[in-house]
């Protein structure tokens, strides 16, 4: 994480950093940024029946949610351990 | 007359029925209490002057409610905590306040909130502030903290609250009274803002594990508004009275004895298990070692999440728009003043984990665990009928106190995300209070739609300690 890489994640988020802001932001950011990569590998990096779906934009379509995060993240659990039904999209509530 | 401070409404209605003060004039005076202290205790950022009154006859009927911000109510300001939503009104109810509608609820106000959900002590706002009953110093949690002080104070009979990652059991910890998070899909998130909606929940704050067992009866269940709902029946019948908890196997981790936490929280949550084992449970110690990646699984979930949640606001269709030369700079001048700098911090991690080089690392990592982490709980409950763990590693902190390093306040949720990753149902409840006069609780976790099952475990617990007949926040001491 850096500035650069800063910048293009504000691109990403539809934000506009005040120059106050970047400094701080970018403190925060590193930390978080070591903080997530404690996280566990996974084996071969790939996970059964995932599908890939996001390219750079996690939602394409401003105003749209995406729901293939909330499909993909869902804990209707491939075990079996819960019984969900398939999620329609935009089942939950949202502004209108 | 009677004072309505910390009653219960399963006992008001009993005082009702044996002839004493009616709900109604209760209720009143809790209406009128509101106005007196809600600008010093900072619970509602709205207060209905004249509560939309409502069917009679139900349940909860002439009983108000707190509503946190992000649950939509036909016209009421639903603003999330967020300047990018300050002047938008809900259009529609959402399907619990239509519920409790239905069940005869009034609606008190709207509750202060983190922006978003996102935060753990309701200070990621420009909307509000809200303070802890039991200590105006510290924080009342969060991000449901406004409605969990509202109850606490005696401003509102019970509310509603979202869990995301902790959100109604931490401020329920920290302003002692129950919490309960539903399994995911249990109760309908129809007219719920999203967030992080493979985690959101919306969740009950009560003073007593009763009344929340009434409130969950008239919220619960399947929607139609809502395709995320669970097809699984609501057991409709009163919580059975247990004598006490023979049979009942309590699951404790291992891991806990090497956790960070307050000593007074270690030391609680000893005693607690110890009056559990006492009440007749079996006490079986469990190693759950990913309880350790439970937060970093957690803020990488839910910043992605949040990233393309929130991709909605971009000044065209609701709230505050400033407007730019172009669309593009319409929508970044709009963003960029409607967030603040907490709901920021998590759209850029948020677009940074879900990135192309990037989301393999992260992203796709936090999955796995995920998945392993439900496999952990499956293995548990195959051994165990419920966990028992602290609701939070701390008690209430100093207002101010953590503002500076987000870490630290993610690392408040440390014990409320295992359950939230695996879509279980939790239920914090009040024991006792530390040294400082703050409440401490109990956290039980269950399986998959056994709210009942925590709930008639949570009222044994509950008799036996009797928190709330011996202990009251001394806001409501107030007259």
């Amino acid at each position: 994480m850096d500035s650069k890489r800063l910048k293009e994640l504000e691109q990403l988020a539809g934000l506009n950093l005040d120059p106050s802001e970047r400094g701080r932001m970018l403190a925060d950011l590193v930390c978080l940024e070591k903080f997530v990569a404690r996280l566990p590998e996974v084996q071969g990096n790939s996970i059964p029946g995932h599908c890939s779906v996001h390219q750079d934009n996690p939602s394409p379509v401003p105003g749209e949610m995406d729901s293939s995060v909330v499909r993909e993240n869902a804990p209707s659990l491939a075990n079996g351990f819960f019984e969900i039904p398939p999620i329609a999209t935009g089942g939950q509530g949202e502004p209108k | 007359m009677t004072s309505f401070r910390g009653m219960t409404m399963h006992g008001a209605s009993l005082l009702q029925k044996e002839g004493g003060v009616s709900v109604p004039e209760l209720d009143k005076s809790m209406s009128a209490a509101v106005v007196r202290e809600n600008p010093d205790l900072g619970a509602f950022t709205h207060v209905f002057e004249n509560p939309p009154t409502s069917g009679s006859g139900g349940p909860l009927s002439g009983f108000s409610v707190a509503i946190k911000a992000n649950i939509a109510g036909c016209g009421w300001p639903t603003h999330c905590g967020s300047r990018i939503l300050a002047n938008y009104r809900s259009p529609y109810d959402s399907t619990v306040v239509a519920r409790l509608r239905d069940a005869g609820s009034r609606f008190q106000g709207v509750t202060t909130m983190d922006e978003f959900g996102m935060g753990s002590s309701c200070e990621n706002t420009s909307l509000g502030r809200v303070v802890n009953p039991w200590d105006s110093s510290r924080t009342a949690g969060g991000s449901s903290g406004g409605t969990a002080a509202a109850v606490a104070a005696g401003l509102a009979w019970f509310g509603l609250g979202s869990d995301t990652g902790g959100s109604v059991r931490l401020p329920a910890h920290f302003c002692g009274i129950v919490g309960l998070k539903p399994t995911w899909g249990r109760i309908s998130r129809f007219g719920l803002v999203a967030f992080a909606s493979s985690l959101d929940t919306i969740g009950i704050l009560a003073r007593d594990v009763t009344d929340t067992h009434q409130v969950f009866l008239a919220v619960a269940g399947a929607d139609a508004h809502d395709g995320t709902t669970l097809a699984a029946r609501v057991e409709t019948s009163p919580l059975t009275q247990l004598e006490n908890l023979q049979g009942v196997r309590v699951g404790v981790p291992e891991e806990l004895k090497s956790m960070e936490m307050e000593t007074d929280i270690r030391l609680d949550h000893l005693e607690t298990c110890r009056r559990l084992k006492e009440l007749g449970a079996t006490l079986v110690p469990l190693p759950f070692g990913r309880i350790h990646d439970a937060v970093p699984v957690y803020t990488v979930l839910n910043c992605a999440e949040a990233s393309s949640n929130l991709h909605r606001y971009d000044g065209s269709l609701f709230g505050v728009r400033r407007s730019g030369a172009s669309y593009q700079e319409t929508c970044r001048v709009t963003r960029n003043e409607g967030f603040g700098p907490e709901v920021k911090r998590r759209l850029l991690l948020g677009a940074h984990v879900l990135s192309s080089g990037y989301r393999d690392e992260s992203y796709l990592r936090a999955r796995a665990a995920r998945l392993e982490m439900q496999g952990d709980f499956q293995t548990m409950f195959s051994h165990v009928d419920v966990l028992a763990l602290p609701s939070a590693p701390t008690t209430a902190f100093p207002l101010g106190s953590r503002l500076d390093d987000p870490l630290d306040m993610y690392r408040s949720d440390t014990m409320t995300t295992p359950a939230s990753l695996a879509g279980l149902p939790a239920l914090s409840l009040p024991t006792n209070l530390d040294k400082m006069g703050l409440p401490l609780s109990l956290q039980l976790v269950g399986p998959p739609c056994s709210e009942g099952k925590l709930l008639e475990i949570g009222l044994v617990l509950e008799k036996e300690l009797r928190f709330r007949q011996r202990k009251e926040a001394p806001w409501q001491k107030s007259p």
